[in-house]
């Protein structure tokens, strides 16, 4: 559907830029504005590959952790519901961060997968 | 209009001066420039002993979300007994350790004469020619030596920080309980972090007061001159070399280097030259990680700042971060 929502967030940076910031005289208040166009920016840019993302990650982190690819069809049936994604994906995450604390050691699994996942989830 | 701060602070600096005639609070602004505490700039008059006074002073006060949680009182007592020591430190004047009379925890410290030019170094606002940078590079590393040669014993600064036995160790504990407390979901590339760091510290070694934030950014220049270093909220003892790592982490390059000119090698160099110290390379690159490490907390916590409602500033990823801790650890250090 037209407008899409990128470009829905990328009008109100427009607004924000164009309109707001040349009229905000007080230096706080333009450093806010510009950080807030900066999220929008941003947000337009990443929404629409979020899930995909999302779910890339989980299946990396499952081949990492050692856990049956099906788990997230478990855990999430049918087309992953964004909120559940992420809930399944912060436990995966949680796991990983305390395999990394209890180890003794680096390990170049784990440092690509870190690598990539920085990419994936920016 | 008198705002509800301006009566506030009039009746914080009422019940300081006393019983004073005309006492007159004038230019209050909040301006920007620091994302951890609000700086109000503003001046004072009053009639007293039949005289007129002016004082131009300077209030930080804890905002309702900051991206660094220290202690106003910590940050004052090190500033009140650092007055008449050999530092370009700020004076400060008056303190509302809990809040109770200005909203929030503060400090007034004087203000001075001067410009703030954040990446003066690399040209920044001044634009000074190369030569005159160069300078002022190398002005910052006497600024820090001069903390560093500070005799914390004699000025009672262990009355207010802590010694540590091992600073290195001291210095992970205190950024890994910050990370903890303040992350909103799971860290694993600080903890892949924290384990290189634990596994690669540093022996412990000399003792020395360590700024924490040594950068033009927080310093007051008199054209290209070093006036002073403001914003003594991370100050603590421990290992000198972590203000080295600190200034020479890759990330901070346009705050401290001139590309060619001025290079790390060249800040390092001048700094043992200068204070006839050893920095060890591994324990540099040791603070170089710490470095990133601590600016991760603080991340953190402006993310947690943002996600709370308790900021304004809106944030956006810090997976950039992330990557240059990664590319930084690749090796053990030997």
């Amino acid at each position: 559907m037209r407008p899409t929502l990128s470009e829905q967030i990328e009008g109100a940076r427009v607004v924000l830029v164009e309109l707001v910031a040349p009229e905000v005289s007080d230096p706080y208040s333009q450093e806010q504005v510009t950080y807030a166009a900066a999220a929008l920016e941003n947000a337009a840019a990443r929404w629409p590959h979020i899930l995909p993302d999302l779910v890339a990650d989980i299946r990396a982190l499952e081949e990492l952790l050692d856990i049956e690819p099906a788990a997230l069809d478990e855990a999430v049936p049918g087309v992953p519901e964004l909120a559940a994604a992420e809930e399944y994906h912060r436990d995966l995450r949680a796991r990983l961060t305390d395999e990394i604390m209890s180890g003794s050691g680096s390990s170049p699994a784990v440092r690509a997968y870190l690598y990539d996942s920085i990419e994936r989830l920016k | 209009m008198t705002t509800e701060f301006d009566a506030a602070l009039e009746g914080f600096i009422r019940r300081r001066l006393g019983d004073v005639d005309g006492l007159r609070v004038e230019g209050e602004a909040r301006v920007t420039g620091g994302q951890s505490r609000e700086n109000w700039p503003f001046d004072l008059f009053w009639e007293e002993g039949g005289k007129s006074h002016h004082r131009r002073l300077f209030l930080r006060r804890d905002p309702v979300g900051s991206v660094l949680e220290t202690d106003r009182r910590v940050e004052f007592e090190v500033l009140r007994r650092l007055h008449d020591q050999p530092v370009r430190a700020p004076e400060v004047v008056w303190l509302d350790a809990d809040g109770s009379e200005l909203g929030r925890p503060a400090l007034v410290m004087t203000r001075y004469d001067g410009h703030n030019d954040h990446f003066i170094v690399e040209g920044g606002i001044s634009q000074f020619d190369e030569d005159t940078r160069a300078g002022i590079a190398s002005q910052m590393v006497d600024l820090m030596i001069e903390i560093h040669a500070l005799d914390w014993r004699a000025a009672g600064l262990n009355d207010v920080l802590a010694v540590p036995a091992d600073p290195a160790e001291a210095a992970i504990d205190e950024w890994a309980a910050v990370i903890e407390r303040q992350s909103l979901e799971p860290q694993p590339v600080l903890a892949e972090i924290e384990q290189w760091l634990r596994r690669n510290r540093p022996d412990p070694g000399e003792v020395a007061v360590v700024h924490g934030d040594v950068k033009p950014g927080n310093v007051l220049f008199d054209g290209d001159q070093v006036q002073v270093l403001l914003d003594w909220e991370t100050v603590h003892l421990g290992d000198p070399a972590e203000d080295v790592g600190w200034v020479t982490n890759p990330i901070r390059r346009r705050e401290h280097l001139i590309p060619g000119r001025w290079e790390v090698e060249d800040l390092v160099s001048a700094y043992e030259d200068r204070t006839g110290r050893t920095v060890h390379r591994a324990a540099l690159r040791f603070w170089q990680v710490l470095a990133n490490y601590k600016l991760a907390a603080i991340a953190m916590t402006g993310v947690r700042s943002f996600c709370d409602g308790r900021t304004q500033r809106v944030w956006s990823g810090t997976g950039a971060l992330g990557k240059v801790l990664l590319a930084q650890t690749e090796e053990e250090l030997t």
